[in-house]
């Protein structure tokens, strides 16, 4: 949780180009500082959930080598064990990347007009990510 | 009035009536094109769904294993290696953590962008960073990447050894009590 704006910075200096100072900077500018900690909610539950489902499969396929295969067959499983184990996971850490980085990325680009449409006629351009909903 | 680095214009069919796009693009004098972008986690939710169903959750899965393999091998590998030099499992873990994390940036970068717009391919991805913004853009991050990574790294590689160590006594435990 306390190095997911590390993360932040990461995303964005891999989009932009920008230097780490500068990517912060411009994150906390433009989203404020919570921007840092876009995109933590499915990252938290859903890297969480897949470390799960890796350690379960790992030694759940790691029981079944013992119990099927010979000794020397072991080490070899292990590699084989660790692949289905990352297959497993997957089913979940990729939609959880996936979220987290486009509202990681969202933090810097998302940019948008808010158009006041009221009696005044005003027109009001605002940039923001926060105050949104579909 | 704050712009965003060449964001110039909204998905076509968003008029100004209404003040919520889904989705901005990035122009093409921007960083790449098709950036997809979501402002909240019900918008990406949303978009993702409606426009791709289930299989555009896993946009980027490729770029996932391509980067996850390598780095995981590379992981337990030098982490093994190193812990047999040094006899220091907090150490040996931090080492690797940062290392690991820096040098396997490149797989890193082509992930996150395949994962943020709608390029969909790997090869696309490398031959646009390689010839629009040079070689060393692979490397952008990178230093963020292994600040982030090795800390967590030096957490969680002497935790698996604890708790496996742990598992293993109580399993040699209960065989014990057993033949006895």
């Amino acid at each position: 949780m306390a190095l997911h704006p590390v993360d932040t910075v990461k995303t964005i200096q891999q989009l932009d180009g920008s230097t780490m100072a500068g990517a912060a900077r411009s994150i906390v500018k433009k989203s404020g500082p919570l921007g840092l900690y876009a995109g933590v909610g499915p990252y938290v539950t859903l890297d969480a959930l897949s470390g799960c489902v890796k350690f379960a499969a790992y030694e759940a396929c790691n029981r079944w080598a013992q119990a099927n295969l010979r000794e020397d067959q072991l080490p070899a499983a292990r590699f084989v064990s660790a692949g289905i184990a990352f297959m497993a996971c997957s089913v979940v850490l990729v939609p959880g990347e996936l979220l987290k980085l486009q509202l990681q990325s969202s933090v810097c680009f998302f940019v948008f007009h808010v158009v006041d449409t009221g009696a005044t006629g005003a027109r009001v351009d605002r940039f923001s990510t926060w105050d949104f909903s579909l | 009035m704050q712009r965003g680095p060449g964001l110039t214009d909204f998905q076509p069919g968003i008029s100004l009536c209404n003040p919520f796009p889904r989705r901005a693009r990035l122009s093409s004098d921007a960083a790449y094109p098709g950036l997809q972008v979501h402002p909240s986690l019900r918008s990406a939710y949303a978009h993702i769904w409606k426009t791709r169903g289930v299989l555009g959750f896993y946009q980027g899965y490729k770029a996932t294993v391509v980067r996850d393999v390598p780095y995981t091998m590379m992981e337990l590998g030098l982490y093994d290696l190193v812990k047999s030099k040094c006899h220091n499992e907090v150490l040996s873990a931090a080492l690797v953590g940062g290392f690991v994390g820096y040098v396997t940036n490149p797989l890193d970068i082509v992930k996150t962008r395949l994962m943020t717009s709608d390029i969909g391919s790997i090869t696309r991805v490398v031959r646009d960073i390689w010839t629009k913004e040079g070689p060393q853009q692979f490397m952008c991050g990178a230093l963020a990447r292994a600040s982030w990574l090795m800390p967590f790294t030096t957490m969680y590689l002497p935790a698996y050894d604890v708790t496996t160590r742990w598992l293993l006594d109580r399993q040699r435990a209960s065989t014990s009590s057993a033949e006895r």
